[in-house]
């Protein structure tokens, strides 16, 4: 069977390469880049404008419809574009569905052979619902509160908080990204290039977050986001056939104008003798920089070779002013070690890369990488103990910050071989070292060997195949760590964890005539974690697709895919707390995640059917199903699991798009999307969550009965129509 | 020590590529050519450096001239010249050297043997051979670490994605519609997970595959374009969860972002590689809740699996700069 195969896999080869040394079915006539005729003639504007009306229903989550775009009814105008060029220069501006929440805008300026110059702007958004509810409100930047009857209520026990579901406010949740960037790059001369890059990225809105007292009063809040990042970008380059220097310092400068969030504890009003909360206090993302300083230098020479090397050294900072342990008056907020942050990492990068080609078939390249994060933060000593959850002081001394500095290194080396014209075998090996501290190893070295076969510029086939061995072993094993935080000694974290893991995929495409393609592509993955009682055991991929691609002539254009992708995984944990039934494997319980997607997709263009008039169709569908499965072993001590539900998740999306040619100048269309989300989620779906307070009294419970107050931020489907009836310019 | 050693590595390495370099670049002055030499033939050769002209208005000897290109070859230099490689003005355009020629070397031969004697016909070329002429330009900025990259060492080549006469983009002079599309061909497992309900806005247009990977090789692995590691990628727009932080993760400080997300998409929120709790079980396993079966008895109870499921307490799971926050609580 094997030989059979080898045969046919030579037999392909062959053909091709017979094949290749004739001409070519047909060589591409040359085509206009785009639709808008950019000019070839000096002066000369060109330009399009797109705009009309478009039309939406949407019955169910809108928000995840519009997850990150503004699709709302009204009149539009997107893709427009004016260009123009003189003898010495270019000039293109652009602008995206203007005066909407996704606008975008780019302007590029290009005095021929001197500068390069582009600004963007960009809003991207993120609608994550419009369904949700809260009790909270803000009352300054940062600080949410309940109305102090509400809480008063609840604390006397006459009311739960499910009670006041109906008067929580309904608000869209989403969060905003505002993009400005200009980039320019200078051609000083032939052969040196001033690069600038400047990006400020405001960022603003708010996104779910977790907030809690305890494991019994689970919070979910709004929390308010209001940052900015600045980066500046500079490299100095001097590049040409000879090789290349290169000089930069990259620089970013994160700013977080809310970094405290304060929230009303939704249970209690007053202080009680417990000492419980009516606040909780946490730190949201500080202030921090991230300065590189680069260089690069690579030579040219014979035989297609080159040898380049890449330092970078940088620093991240972080000097936030630290909150107290906690707000909670109550409590005797133990004493800070420090009062500021003093978080810092120090990173260095180098590498070289060198390939070359000692004879004209073969080609070699080594690569070696050194990347070190080293944090030096100093130790965050907390002698006299912390507070969990504004609610529980513990004086005894608490454990230090502990940081993970890390070192890898690697080296890989490969050699390619044109065995056969456009074929290229090629064979290589890594060898992949990394050093720990504060990890439950010290050191992980990894082997790995791969193995390809790369089909490419031949006009019938492309053939893709790799094969990857790799192996990887920890090293300095320290059971410690585990039992410090009260682990499993069976454990080992996955990251680090010894594996082997074998990958082998498979891209084939032919091409037998100039109208037709067929691909197939196959994948598949196994990673096993051998020496791991507990955690990740193994984790496997299977992907298949088969795509379709027909242009039987110049009026229509077809393309289809199918596939399927199989994800599965194994780990096994223990119910335990403490150390006996640690030891009891008749308590050990496993997590089998069985995981599987289905996909077709297909596009048809139809050029003219009539006069003047374009059709596209297009359908996208994807089917997920994920089955988290429990077991347990023979003779357990533990309850027999109530098996989860799976989660499904299927989208369907199509589209029509009909337009028709007026004139040269001026063209007509109509557009009709549909698109159909399906998704069941016991985590997060509407069966599951039934209100914003959690869970439904039960009969048997306390009137206060509640463990989470949350947003109704739900996984939900949806049924869009959206239609579009436009006109679009061009000039 | 550790410290002598990475500055020991990051000298070294300097010096190597400096001492190499010194040799090389005695000569740096790029060298004037009165004419190129005459390639006959299917050259798989790069063109030489197409610095210099023949006398004035005159091309130099062994070639024709664009003009002469396109009486036969009519319409190739239509979207040449709509294109950067048109900008005559830029000496570093082909415009500004000798045209068609540039890329698919001299000419005079052809033009008068078409059958038999034929310039440089890039689908008739290896991958590297390929590579070999367009990096003769092509050999700085996005393009400075193509040699030895991942694609390159997979026999891709630059006509394996674009086209310079018949490209479908509107940027970048890709063979298909957009870099999806591109890509696609034979990365489909990563833009079918772009499908998922977890996915970055690529869809919807926001981002394109080239927003996070640099195609033509980088100094950051995976071909990432931004930072030095995949943590910083990721931070370059994520820069809340870059830290440095008081109280970091063992596995992300430092480490990869993709351990638990896969920037592709998924179908959990927050574009995680597995559902919560399940994904933190695997490895945290230790004497209190996280070792326990969440089955469906308690689903509508137990805020350990339903909604944010355990990022509802350790919300700071990134990291956390709150003096209590050594558990991501605060």
């Amino acid at each position: 069977m094997r030989t059979r195969v080898i045969m046919a896999a030579a037999w392909v080869l062959a053909f091709a390469t017979l094949a290749a040394a004739q001409d070519p079915p047909t060589r591409p006539a040359p085509t206009d880049p785009v639709d808008v005729k950019r000019s070839a003639l000096t002066g000369e504007a060109y330009g399009r404008i797109d705009f009309g009306g478009r039309f939406n229903s949407v019955d169910g989550d809108e928000a995840r419809y519009q997850r990150y775009r503004d699709l709302r009814p009204g009149i539009y105008a997107t893709e427009g574009l004016f260009g123009r060029r003189g003898p010495d220069w270019t000039l293109e501006a652009q602008a995206w569905n203007i005066g909407y929440r996704d606008q975008k805008f780019d302007v590029a300026y290009n005095y021929v052979g001197r500068l390069e110059a582009n600004f963007l702007y960009d809003q991207i958004p993120l609608f994550f619902s419009r369904d949700t509810r809260t009790l909270y409100s803000e009352t300054a930047p940062g600080v949410l509160r309940i109305d102090d009857a509400i809480q008063q209520s609840v604390q006397s026990g006459s009311t739960t908080l499910r009670d006041f579901q109906d008067v929580a406010t309904r608000f869209d949740l989403r969060v905003r990204r505002y993009v400005t960037q200009m980039d320019v790059v200078f051609n000083a001369s032939r052969d040196t290039d001033l690069y600038f890059n400047v990006r400020s990225v405001k960022r603003s809105g708010e996104m779910p977050y977790g907030a809690t007292f305890g494991f019994s009063n689970a919070v979910e809040v709004a929390a308010p986001v209001d940052t900015r990042t600045s980066d500046f970008k500079t490299a100095l380059e001097w590049a040409n056939r000879r090789g290349l220097i290169r000089v930069g310092w990259d620089g970013s400068w994160y700013n977080n104008d809310v970094q405290t969030l304060i929230w009303d504890n939704p249970l209690r009003f007053a202080p009680d003798a417990a000492g419980n909360p009516t606040q909780g206090r946490l730190a949201l993302w500080p202030d921090n920089t991230l300065n590189y300083l680069h260089g690069q230098a690579a030579v040219n020479f014979a035989r297609s070779g080159r040898l380049s090397g890449y330092v970078a050294i940088g620093q991240g900072k972080s000097n936030a002013d630290l909150l107290p342990h906690t707000i909670n008056t109550a409590l005797a907020s133990p004493e800070l070690s420090r009062s500021t942050a003093q978080a810092e990492h120090r990173m260095s990068i180098a590498q070289f890369n060198f390939s070359m080609r000692p004879v004209r078939k073969l080609s070699v390249v080594a690569k070696g990488r050194r990347a070190d994060v080293d944090v030096r933060t100093p130790e965050f000593l907390r002698d006299t103990g912390d507070v969990t959850y504004d609610a529980t002081l513990r004086t005894a001394p608490a454990h230090a910050s502990e940081y993970y500095s890390v070192t890898r290194n690697t080296f890989d080396a490969d050699a390619a071989f044109e065995v056969l014209p456009f074929t290229s075998l090629k064979a290589g090996v890594g060898v992949y070292g990394a050093e720990y501290t504060n990890r439950i190893f010290d050191k992980t070295n990894e082997n790995v060997f791969r193995l390809s076969l790369d089909t490419t510029s031949n006009p019938y086939v492309m053939l893709r195949a790799l094969y990857e061995n790799r192996s990887r072993d920890g090293e300095g094993f320290e059971s410690e760590i585990l039992e410090e935080v009260g682990e499993l000694a069976g454990l080992r974290h996955f990251d680090v964890a010894d594996r082997d893991r074998q990958r082998f995929t498979l891209i084939a495409s032919f091409m037998p005539g100039s109208i037709v393609g067929v691909t197939g592509s196959a994948g598949v993955g196994r990673d096993k974690y051998p020496n791991s009682a507990h955690g990740l055991l193994n984790a496997d991929t299977n992907q298949y697709s088969v795509a379709v691609d027909l242009v039987p002539n110049d009026m229509y254009s077809f393309t289809a895919s199918v596939g399927l992708e199989q994800y599965t995984s194994l780990q096994r944990s223990r119910n335990a707390n403490n150390a006996a039934d640690q030891a009891n494997p008749l308590r050990d319980w496993t997590t089998d995640w069985d995981g599987d997607v289905k996909f077709f997709d297909f596009s048809l263009d139809v050029a003219e059917p009539i006069e003047r008039t374009h059709v596209r169709l297009g359908l996208d569908w994807t089917k997920s199903k994920d089955t988290y499965l429990y077991g347990t072993v023979d003779g357990s001590l533990l309850t027999a699991p109530e098996q989860l539900p799976p989660v499904l998740n299927e989208l369907l999306r199509g589209e029509v798009d009909v337009t028709y040619d007026i004139s040269d100048h001026v063209r007509f269309g109509v557009a009709y999307w549909y698109d159909d989300y399906n998704v069941q989620d016991f985590a997060l779906g509407p069966t599951t969550l039934t209100g914003i307070a959690l869970p439904p009294v039960q009969p048997g419970q306390g009137a206060t009965a509640t463990n989470a107050l949350l947003l109704g931020y739900l996984y939900r489907p949806y049924t869009a129509h959206t239609g579009f009836v436009r006109l679009t310019y061009l000039f | 020590m550790k410290r002598f050693g990475n500055w020991a590595i990051i000298l070294a390495t300097l010096g190597a590529v400096a001492s190499v370099g010194i040799s090389a670049l005695r000569d740096l002055a790029e060298p004037t050519l009165s004419a190129a030499p005459v390639t006959v033939a299917v050259s798989e050769a790069p063109p030489a450096a197409p610095s210099a002209s023949g006398p004035e208005g005159q091309a130099p000897a062994g070639y024709a001239g664009s003009d002469t290109c396109v009486v036969c070859h009519e319409g190739f230099d239509t979207t040449i010249n709509a294109s950067k490689h048109g900008l005559a003005r830029n000496p570093r355009s082909p415009a500004a050297a000798q045209g068609c020629e540039t890329c698919h070397g001299p000419g005079e031969a052809h033009t008068q043997d078409p059958t038999n004697v034929k310039p440089q016909q890039f689908d008739k070329m290896s991958a590297k051979a390929v590579s070999d002429t367009c990096t003769t330009c092509h050999n700085r900025g996005d393009h400075a670490n193509w040699q030895g990259s991942q694609h390159e060492m997979r026999n891709v080549t630059c006509t394996s994605c674009h086209s310079v006469h018949s490209p479908k983009s509107e940027t970048g002079q890709l063979k298909a519609a957009n870099q999806l599309q591109q890509c696609a061909t034979c990365h489909r497992d990563k833009v079918n997970k772009l499908d998922r309900s977890g996915h970055m806005p690529v869809r919807e247009g926001k981002m394109e595959c080239s927003s996070c990977h640099n195609p033509h090789g980088s100094t950051n692995v995976r071909l990432l374009r931004a930072g030095n590691t995949i943590n910083e990628a990721c931070a370059s727009c994520h820069a809340e969860k870059r830290g440095p932080y008081l109280f970091e993760h063992g596995g992300i400080s430092g480490e990869s972002c993709a351990t638990c997300h896969d920037p592709h998409g998924s179908s959990n929120d927050r574009m995680l590689v597995a559902k919560l709790p399940f994904l933190c079980q695997r490895c945290h396993n230790h004497t209190r809740h996280p070792s326990t079966i969440y089955d469906n008895r308690v689903t509508q109870s137990s805020n350990r699996l339903y909604s944010r499921s355990c990022v509802t307490c350790h919300s700071a799971i990134h990291g956390s700069n709150h003096p209590s926050g050594s558990t991501f609580l605060r």
